[in-house]
């Protein structure tokens, strides 16, 4: 069960995710914060970094004196299970619902609209 | 055990002494000292009431020393005087009956009846401790079942911004330390809780600014003086003194000084220009009616009603304090201090059970004397002062400082006085196998002074005592075997020896004229009535008495102790003698 993460935490997430390299590094988080816009004080991001190892989304690896953080949890399980409680909440867990309702509120562009169906072929192929 | 009651009781009364002094300073400095020195003067008491330390010549030595004179008088003496009279007056002898020397069992009852007399008192310590863990264990209970409930419905603050301006404020602080930030719509104002982990609770976070601010820095000055310590070293305080009720009400002025030193500390900071914004944050904290007791531990920023009152006064009347409050603040820091220091505790010494007071004690004393600096001669004066006093236990403190000679000449005296109970407890000091110990011990044997021989036993070991035994069965001295044999817990050998040593002496009197029969003397075929052996030196004497007797006798001896005849005793004797027995 994957918790619920505040939308600063999730923030730090992103940025975690989104860097290729195996472990993260304060400094790395505190400039990309720095670079999105969004600078913070160090406690601060300390403070939200124990909150998300807490939750189970990272740990840490003390190496002398810096930690090397690494995700427990990658960002399309984080998706999945955020889609999910999003489909029991607005859709009442029903997937139709939800892509009729992509589909009809005309919010894809036209090539995630052949992209989708592509993979829903491949899908059915599979079956 | 009861010994480290008898400290914790002494520093109680101390801790108390000061409590009262500072109570009725504090009319007086109330509003003219700084907060902050009348929160952490409290201190100086706390550790007065926790560390049993102190100069012995304090104030509670002294009025000590008078309590357990009278305590030693009461309990101590009775078996000692029973002793006394057994050797001391031999003409009196107290030995109604036959048995010529019955004081090993007349003491061992005494000191029976003494020991049942004492016995709820030796276990008060333990209703002392029992009550201290209880309460304690109470407390933490109370504690965590509340830092349960807080952390139940803890939310943590996900506005970056409050968390930066919180980091910023703790960094003007000197707080490195990253706190958590919380909500928990529950606690009814904030609070600060955990003592490693830090983490400041607000009821609310939609807060305006200032409040926000006020909150923050007022709970952050808890955490940097660690007032969650002072105020848990203060709760074990309480209950290790839970018998003293001004230790409770100090408990209580300690829980308000530190909320109007903080708010002080706070309005230093914010300058006092933001007097009347705190102020305001205070009222609105208050707004909210706390739902839960949460006094306990967590330090919040308002107790009560009350005393909210008075720190919005504090508040409102907060000037920086001139140099002249603050140099009169030193002088009263440093007489506060002298006077945890002065009123002192129970010397421990003199704690130590006089009975079991042996002279390695004296190894222990020997650096308290240095540490009060006061010379041999003073001593000797005070050991004159005590002794005119008749103060038994004072003296016995100060005669192990005395110097040889004026031991030796103490010693003297109360030898020629045959004055016991100082004899006994100064000789106790002694080390038994110095020349002065074993003079005396020579010279009490030399004298048949069998209540003096009595009291060195009791420092003696038991290999001396063994010689000392060997000695008198060679000498057949009968009443100082009787003595050894008691203090090696054999008296069962004693009692054989005594069977023939009973045998001897019948066969004696039978020789002059005079029958034993049991415990019926007859003289000329008459029963007797009293019957008088005194020894040629007085130093023990046989009393018979049968009311059913028709005759009074006594038996004559030469100064070599031999038996030369019997008399009748004439009436001026008989009188003499009961009267003396009266």
């Amino acid at each position: 069960m994957v918790q619920q993460i505040s939308d600063a935490e999730l923030e730090i997430m992103k940025i975690v995710w989104g860097n290729p390299e195996e472990v993260t590094l304060f400094p790395y988080i505190m400039d990309m914060l720095a670079a999105r816009g969004k600078p913070c004080q160090k406690n601060t991001l300390i403070v939200l970094l124990s909150r998300l190892m807490n939750k189970g989304f990272l740990s840490a690896k003390k190496i002398g004196r810096r930690n090397e953080y690494t995700t427990l949890v990658s960002e399309t399980e984080y998706q999945t299970a955020q889609t999910k409680n999003f489909l029991n909440k607005i859709y009442e867990g029903s997937a139709k619902g939800l892509v009729s309702n992509l589909i009809s509120g005309d919010l894809l562009a036209d090539e995630e609209y052949e992209e989708l169906k592509r993979l829903l072929e491949k899908g059915k192929g599979q079956q | 055990m009861n010994a480290v009651l008898k400290i914790f009781l002494s520093m109680s009364v101390s801790g108390s002494l000061l409590i009262l002094a500072l109570l009725l300073g504090k009319q007086f400095w109330k509003d003219k000292i700084s907060r902050q020195w009348q929160y952490y003067i409290w201190l100086v008491v706390v550790l007065r009431l926790l560390l049993p330390f102190g100069p012995e010549a304090g104030l509670m030595g002294k009025a000590y020393q008078a309590v357990d004179q009278a305590i030693f008088r009461t309990a101590l003496l009775p078996p000692q005087q029973q002793s006394s009279h057994n050797g001391f007056i031999p003409a009196v002898g107290a030995e109604q009956h036959n048995e010529t020397v019955n004081s090993p069992s007349d003491n061992a009852a005494a000191r029976l009846f003494h020991d049942i007399g004492t016995l709820p008192i030796n276990y008060v310590w333990l209703v002392w401790l029992v009550a201290a863990l209880g309460l304690l264990i109470r407390k933490i209970t109370i504690y965590q079942s509340f830092m349960q409930y807080i952390k139940a419905g803890l939310t943590p603050v996900s506005d970056i911004g409050r968390l930066d301006k919180l980091f910023i404020s703790a960094e003007h602080s000197g707080i490195k330390k990253p706190i958590e930030l919380c909500v928990n719509p529950l606690v009814s104002s904030p609070l600060l809780i955990g003592f490693f982990h830090p983490c400041i609770v607000l009821p609310n976070a939609d807060i305006p600014e200032r409040d926000f601010q006020c909150s923050i820095l007022h709970e952050l000055t808890h955490y940097k003086r660690r007032d969650m310590f002072y105020k848990w070293l203060v709760q074990v305080t309480v209950c290790l003194h839970w018998f003293n009720p001004l230790v409770h009400l100090m408990s209580r002025e300690i829980t308000k000084a530190c909320e109007f030193s903080c708010d002080e500390a706070v309005l230093a900071k914010m300058g006092g220009s933001s007097a009347q914004d705190y102020g305001k944050t205070l009222l609105n904290a208050m707004a909210a009616v706390g739902k839960y007791k949460e006094n306990l531990g967590a330090v919040t920023l308002s107790e009560n009603k009350q005393l909210l009152k008075e720190r919005i006064n504090a508040i409102m009347n907060f000037k920086k304090k001139s140099m002249a409050i603050r140099f009169l603040t030193g002088a009263l820091t440093l007489c506060v201090v002298f006077g945890a220091a002065f009123v002192g505790v129970y010397p421990v010494a003199a704690a130590a059970n006089p009975t079991a007071g042996k002279p390695q004690a004296t190894v222990d004393k020997a650096p308290a004397q240095e540490n009060t600096g006061t010379s041999s001669d003073d001593y000797a004066a005070q050991a004159e002062r005590y002794y005119e006093a008749d103060s038994l236990p004072l003296f016995e403190i100060t005669f192990p400082r005395l110097d040889k000679n004026a031991q030796k000449k103490w010693l003297e005296k109360f030898y020629a006085d045959g004055d016991c109970a100082f004899f006994s407890v100064a000789v106790r000091w002694l080390d038994t196998n110095s020349a002065l110990f074993t003079d005396f011990a020579e010279k009490a044997y030399a004298d048949d002074e069998m209540a003096v021989f009595s009291i060195l036993t009791d420092c003696m070991s038991e290999a001396e005592l063994e010689l000392w035994l060997d000695r008198a069965l060679e000498d057949g001295n009968w009443a100082f075997q009787s003595i050894l044999f008691d203090k090696l817990n054999r008296s069962e050998e004693f009692d054989e020896q005594e069977k023939e040593w009973a045998e001897a002496q019948a066969a004696e009197y039978r020789a002059v004229g005079v029958t034993v029969d049991g415990k019926d003397y007859y003289y000329q075929s008459q029963l007797v009535n009293i019957f008088l052996d005194i020894r040629a030196n007085q130093s023990f004497c046989t009393l018979n008495m049968n009311p059913k007797g028709t005759v009074n006798i006594k038996i004559i001896r030469d100064a070599e102790n031999k038996i030369t005849g019997v008399s009748y005793m004439t009436e001026a004797e008989v009188v003499e003698l009961l009267g003396d027995m009266e």
